[in-house]
């Protein structure tokens, strides 16, 4: 594999930060190289994706890709939490087009071919390893093909770490802080002939999807715990989310791994149901510990983090595919700025960074149960916050009271000059078409 | 007589751009940000188009909610940074 010894700008991973980053400058002109440790289409989870997304791929220009690859389209989310269910409906919110439910292996390489036919060229196989950065700014990042092989060495103007949870520049400066109010564990698998929750609550067969756009469907799940199901195209997935101390009480009185997500799967309450038809993939379950984090530097001289290696919180809103296109388009812009108008670079790369610990407080504000204590949310949440169009703001606060999470919310947003609606509905049971 | 060319060509350059939201008649008095015009996306573009067409330099401490609500306000930010000696920026102007 050819390994250039120069670029405009080094990109660290192929997920939709890094693929959409890469675009976007290497559209500008820039020489852009792109590297991941593994080969796509890769699976990951994640599937779950919010109308906002459409904007970006507009902009991207891989709207029609998107169209034509089918996905399930998603018409919103229904909660059950206590004793409550209620729904939440996208159409309410002033979207043109519908939610997601995504296979990410295919969304993913359909982005990354996206940075790939814009000019960006891929590397896939090659893990970073280190990198350096000069008095200048310039950076030299050691790759390396993990087979013992000698590193190679690119040197470039930027480098952006979109490594997601495996946080390549945080890991190598010892700055990845664990979110101790957030100690979980996340347990999914993949499940086939699942039913679903498609509007106003009704129960469906999983063939019924193309005629019955499902909803996401969360449920609570004691304590702080919840889980999702996600019908997407030919299975469903199903995760929970357990604190650390219940997973370890819990876990050592069942056989396997296997056993205690399917047994605690199928002992909630309207979970069960969906799942009674179903039968788990032979790709077994995967498990994710001490997921939630954030990093003390986002960026600096020479380098912008985006998407989740930039700190992540819990995946309970669905935000992460649109924050890591937003973060892409973000890092794209203030690097493209920071070439244009060298003399400013700080000023774009505080910008960035700003930005994203705004967007990284809000949706720590929406997720957190009661964050230590109370008092206000951070002025960086509110301030990002008052970025939001009025429908954006009505749709995280429809989505944040369906839950018991929402108390942080509720003080951020309604401190605000104009009152912000709640549109979520009521239902009074999941039944049977 | 400045300002109100300044707020104008703002105007000119939002029904210009800010294509996804044609539903949107925009006057001085639109709310930007509350409806949807400026999104997190176009406020981007917006700091390009006046950085450029002015030959100012955004303090980072500008780049609030507050200073976007609407084409008015945005022109008023923009006179006072045009009016103040930036700093560290190159005036092309």
């Amino acid at each position: 594999m050819a390994v250039p010894a120069n670029a405009d700008i080094l990109v660290i991973g192929g997920g939709p930060a890094g693929s959409s980053a890469a675009a976007l400058l290497a559209r500008r002109g820039y020489d852009v190289v792109l590297v991941d440790k593994v080969r796509h289409p890769r699976e990951t989870v994640g599937e779950s994706v919010l109308p906002s997304a459409w904007k970006y791929f507009d902009l991207l220009g891989v709207t029609r890709a998107v169209e034509h690859e089918g996905f399930v389209k998603k018409a919103g989310g229904v909660v059950a939490w206590g004793d409550e269910i209620t729904q939440i409906s996208f159409r309410d919110f002033a979207y043109g087009r519908p939610g997601l439910h995504v296979e990410r292996a295919a969304l993913d390489y359909l982005l990354l071919n996206n940075a790939k036919a814009a000019g960006a060229q891929i590397l896939e196989g090659l893990r970073a390893e280190s990198f350096i950065t000069d008095d200048a700014g310039n950076s030299e990042v050691a790759l390396s093909t993990g087979n013992g092989d000698r590193a190679q060495r690119v040197r470039c103007r930027f480098l952006i770490d979109a490594t997601g949870q495996a946080s390549f520049t945080a890991r190598q400066f010892g700055t990845k802080q664990l979110d101790t109010d957030f100690r979980f564990v996340a347990l999914w698998g993949y499940f086939t002939g699942s039913r679903y929750v498609s509007s106003d609550g009704i129960i469906r067969e999983f063939e019924d999807i193309p005629d019955h756009s499902p909803m996401t469907f969360v449920s609570h799940l004691g304590g702080w715990g919840w889980a999702w199901h996600i019908p997407m195209r030919k299975e469903t997935s199903v995760g929970i989310v357990v604190s650390v101390d219940d997973y370890k009480k819990h876990v050592g009185s069942h056989a396997s791994l296997e056993q205690y997500f399917l047994s605690t799967c199928r002992g909630i309450e309207h979970l069960s149901r969906l799942l009674a038809p179903a039968r788990l993939t032979s790709s077994g379950v995967r498990i994710m510990r001490d997921y939630s984090y954030a990093p003390d530097r986002i960026a600096g001289p020479g380098y912008f983090v985006i998407g989740d290696a930039a700190g992540f919180v819990d995946p309970i809103f669905s935000i992460g595919v649109v924050m890591a296109l937003y973060s892409g388009q973000l890092a794209a812009w203030a690097i493209d700025r920071s070439l244009q108008r060298p003399v400013h670079a700080p000023a774009y790369r505080k910008l960035f960074e700003n930005q994203m610990r705004g967007r990284y407080e809000l949706a720590r504000t929406m997720a957190l149960p009661v964050s230590d204590g109370a008092g206000d949310a951070p002025d960086g949440a509110k301030m990002y916050f008052d970025f939001f169009s009025k429908s954006e703001q009505e749709l995280m606060w429809s989505a944040a009271s369906m839950t018991t999470r929402s108390g942080n919310l509720v003080r951020t947003a309604s401190d605000g000059s104009a009152p912000v609606v709640l549109k979520r509905r009521q239902l009074d049971a999941l039944r049977f078409a | 007589m400045r300002m109100a060319d300044t707020t104008q060509m703002i105007l000119t350059w939002l029904r210009e751009t800010a294509t996804h939201s044609i539903d949107v008649e925009i006057t001085d008095e639109t709310e930007l940000i509350e409806q949807g015009v400026l999104d997190s996306l176009q406020v981007l573009s917006l700091v390009c188009f006046v950085e450029d067409r002015f030959g100012i330099a955004l303090p980072v401490e500008e780049f609030v909610p507050e200073n976007f609500k609407t084409a008015p306000v945005i022109a008023a930010m923009v006179e006072r940074l045009c009016a103040s000696p930036a700093p560290s920026a190159t005036r092309t102007r």
